[in-house]
């Protein structure tokens, strides 16, 4: 533990990389603030933001027929004058929610109307997958297809009793849920100084005392490893942290945060049957195995050069790569090719918006779990080599007396 | 403390064509050795063969009879290293560091933490330890690394030219407290700065091309150069040019006229007197670009 606070200064705990957390954390914070502001329908200060939050304070809540048959006597007559071309274009029409009569009728259409259709329905097509599924598993018994028989069987649970019962502003989450720009800011603030990992040492002449030092072998390289871990971590769950809190200041995700994560629009085949709340949470974690998989690769890349240029090229280089392929394949149907790439894991609703499986031993295994068992895997591995490679090795000069 | 005897056997070392050791073979029991030579001569190649930073192509070395690999992580207890002109963290305080040095050494924080204030006052910076490596001057950086080299008290103290940068007071403390510190252990001292080891050492191993050349006691050395030293006064006004075939160890002027201090086995002027030689003149009797 000695050790590894060390590390944990030598590294990472230094004045530019709390400056630079600090100016990424104010930036993470700005683009957020503008994302909700450019994509969302509801600006700060409009019309349509002042009138959907009167009229949520009538919808949200339990879905009932009450509040269904309320809506549609609003939303009907609108629809029927924009429909047979009646309806006035003046923008200060009595009566009307936003002054215009279209305005209206797309305001409750789109944030109202659809939102809460989809909830209502949902649990129908929820138990029209499970039928489905139950049917195919009865099938492919019946052919000695085990594995579609037994992933067929787990839809059928995963669907079984699938239900939105409640309504809430859920904008939020389609933006939350898809957004990215952190996950950049963490990257650059994991690679650098991961990247000088071993460099450090060897351009302050410290690795020949290091060396020559009993715990300086594979006691430190193992220090580094941890103190590597500790950073990725902290750091990755820290803009988790930011990127709820900022989109539950600027865009209101709080409300929904009990909803099933099926009730966000792009995740109504989501293979994990949790709230959206806990997803979060998943999530947040999932990114954070991410990182430090991929940490641990830049370890061990740190490990190969003596100058930080090298490793850090090349740890940009397999993330480039990394990042390609998941672009690529991101949403293909093939799975396996998602659970193996690190990336999927960072940008983790890859893995999770789509019900999917991977056979592994003629098991039906969730993407997600496979994608986060591979991820684990290969940082558990990288991250051995690396403390395997810097553990007794001298920028390849030679080897230190006792290594590993 | 009981010394440890090392014996480094037909250690040879080569730099693609270029041998930096050469069949190096000696055997040091304990006290202060002095390892000289011209700069590139092996000496660096040499301590890091002892502290395993580099493998030798071939010989090995033994301690107390069993060879320092086999011992791996045993033997790294014993030693303390200072390697040449070391840099440190420059945000690291000196506590810090040496706080740092004491877990890589596996000694126990509060232990680590007396030993390095006594450490810190023996080399002349007990005001320091909450100053940054970035904010010393080169001799006391110097005098920080030697002070993490003795923090485990080990028995073997090996300095790569530990004086750089050390002012005249700074190298004469730095004498003291190597003679204090070398009573029942051994100390390895490479450098070539021949006053560093001339007082202190009680051997002195000369290196050259790789090869150790000669290896005795200082006086020994001396007496063996004994005939090689000679003195010369000349008026001021006198052609120098005629002692440029020379290995001239010293030239000093003084009231109108010149003495010269020269390395030669013949007599290199006819008012040329024998002195005697110190450990100096055996460097340049070996390291002169002169034939004697």
């Amino acid at each position: 533990m000695r050790l590894m606070g060390f590390e944990l200064k030598k590294l990472y705990l230094r004045l530019p990389v709390i400056i630079a957390l600090a100016v990424f954390t104010v930036l993470d914070i700005v683009k957020i603030y503008a994302t909700v502001e450019d994509v969302s329908y509801l600006r700060e200060d409009s019309v349509w933001e002042r009138v959907y939050w009167e009229q949520y304070e009538n919808f949200s809540g339990e879905i009932t027929a009450e509040k269904i048959e309320r809506l549609l006597d609003m939303y009907k007559p609108l629809e029927a004058a924009v429909n047979d071309l009646t309806a006035t274009t003046r923008n200060d029409v009595e009566g009307t929610l936003t002054g215009n009569v279209y305005s209206d009728k797309n305001l409750l259409e789109r944030f109202f109307v659809d939102p809460m259709e989809r909830f209502y329905t949902y649990s129908g097509d929820a138990a029209r997958v499970v039928s489905a599924a139950e049917e195919n598993v009865r099938l492919y018994e019946r052919l000695g297809n085990t594995y579609e028989a037994r992933k067929n069987a787990a839809i059928a649970r995963l669907y079984s009793g699938r239900r939105v019962t409640r309504f809430y502003y859920t904008e939020g989450y389609r933006l939350y849920l898809n957004y990215d720009f952190s996950t950049v800011l963490i990257l650059l603030l994991v690679l650098y100084p991961l990247s000088q990992s071993l460099t450090r040492d060897s351009e302050c002449s410290m690795t020949e005392l290091m060396l020559t030092s009993q715990r300086g072998g594979a006691a430190s390289s193992f220090a580094k490893a941890l103190a590597a871990t500790a950073y990725i971590l902290t750091l990755s769950l820290w803009f988790s942290a930011v990127d709820f809190g900022a989109f539950a200041v600027f865009s209101n995700i709080t409300d929904a945060g009990r909803l099933p994560l099926y009730a966000a629009e792009t995740f109504r085949e989501a293979s994990v049957g949790v709230t959206l709340y806990t997803y979060c949470a998943m999530s947040a974690l999932g990114r954070a195995l991410g990182f430090w998989a991929l940490g641990m690769v830049f370890f061990a890349l740190g490990r190969l050069g003596r100058r930080a240029l090298t490793p850090f090229a090349a740890g940009a280089g397999v993330f480039v790569l990394l990042t390609l392929a998941g672009v690529r394949w991101g949403h293909s149907s093939n799975a396996l090719l998602k659970a193996v790439n690190p990336y999927c894991t960072l940008v983790n609703r890859l893995l999770f918006a789509r019900t999917e499986f991977v056979n592994i031993l003629g098991f039906p295994v969730p993407a997600w779990k496979a994608g986060f068992a591979f991820t684990s895997a290969l940082g558990a591995s990288a991250g051995a080599l690396g403390v395997y490679l810097g553990g007794g090795r001298t920028g390849g000069r030679g080897r230190r007396y006792g290594a590993i | 403390m009981r010394k440890m005897e090392i014996r480094f056997e037909n250690i040879s070392k080569r730099y693609r064509r270029k041998y930096a050791l050469r069949g190096f073979s000696a055997r040091l029991t304990g006290g202060v050795y002095g390892l000289l030579g011209a700069n590139g001569a092996g000496k660096t190649t040499l301590i890091s063969v002892l502290v395993g930073l580099v493998r030798a192509d071939s010989g090995r070395i033994l301690a107390d009879g069993t060879d320092v690999r086999a011992l791996g992580r045993e033997f790294l207890s014993k030693i303390g290293y200072l390697p040449q002109y070391p840099e440190f963290y420059r945000d690291f305080t000196v506590s810090e560091l040496l706080a740092y040095m004491c877990a890589l050494k596996g000694i126990p924080a509060a232990e680590g933490k007396r030993r390095a204030g006594e450490l810190l006052r023996a080399v002349n910076l007990p005001e320091t330890g909450d100053k940054k490596i970035g904010a010393l001057s080169g001799g006391m950086r110097q005098r920080v690394g030697i002070a993490q080299a003795m923090l485990s008290d080990p028995a073997i103290l090996i300095l790569d030219e530990p004086t750089a940068g050390l002012d005249p007071q700074e190298r004469i403390r730095f004498r003291n407290l190597i003679t204090r510190f070398s009573r029942d252990r051994m100390v390895l001292l490479a450098t070539h700065i021949v006053s560093d080891v001339e007082f202190i050492a009680n051997e002195v191993m000369i290196l050259k091309e790789g090869r150790l050349v000669c290896m005795d006691t200082p006086g020994e050395l001396e007496r063996e150069c004994a005939g090689l030293v000679w003195t010369v006064t000349v008026p001021e006004g006198e052609d120098l040019g005629q002692f440029d075939k020379f290995n001239i160890s010293n030239m000093q002027r003084s009231g109108g006229s010149v003495t010269l201090r020269i390395v030669s086995r013949g007599m290199p002027h006819p008012l040329a007197v024998h002195a005697e030689a110190n450990l100096e003149d055996v460097f340049l009797s070996h390291f002169g670009e002169a034939e004697l």
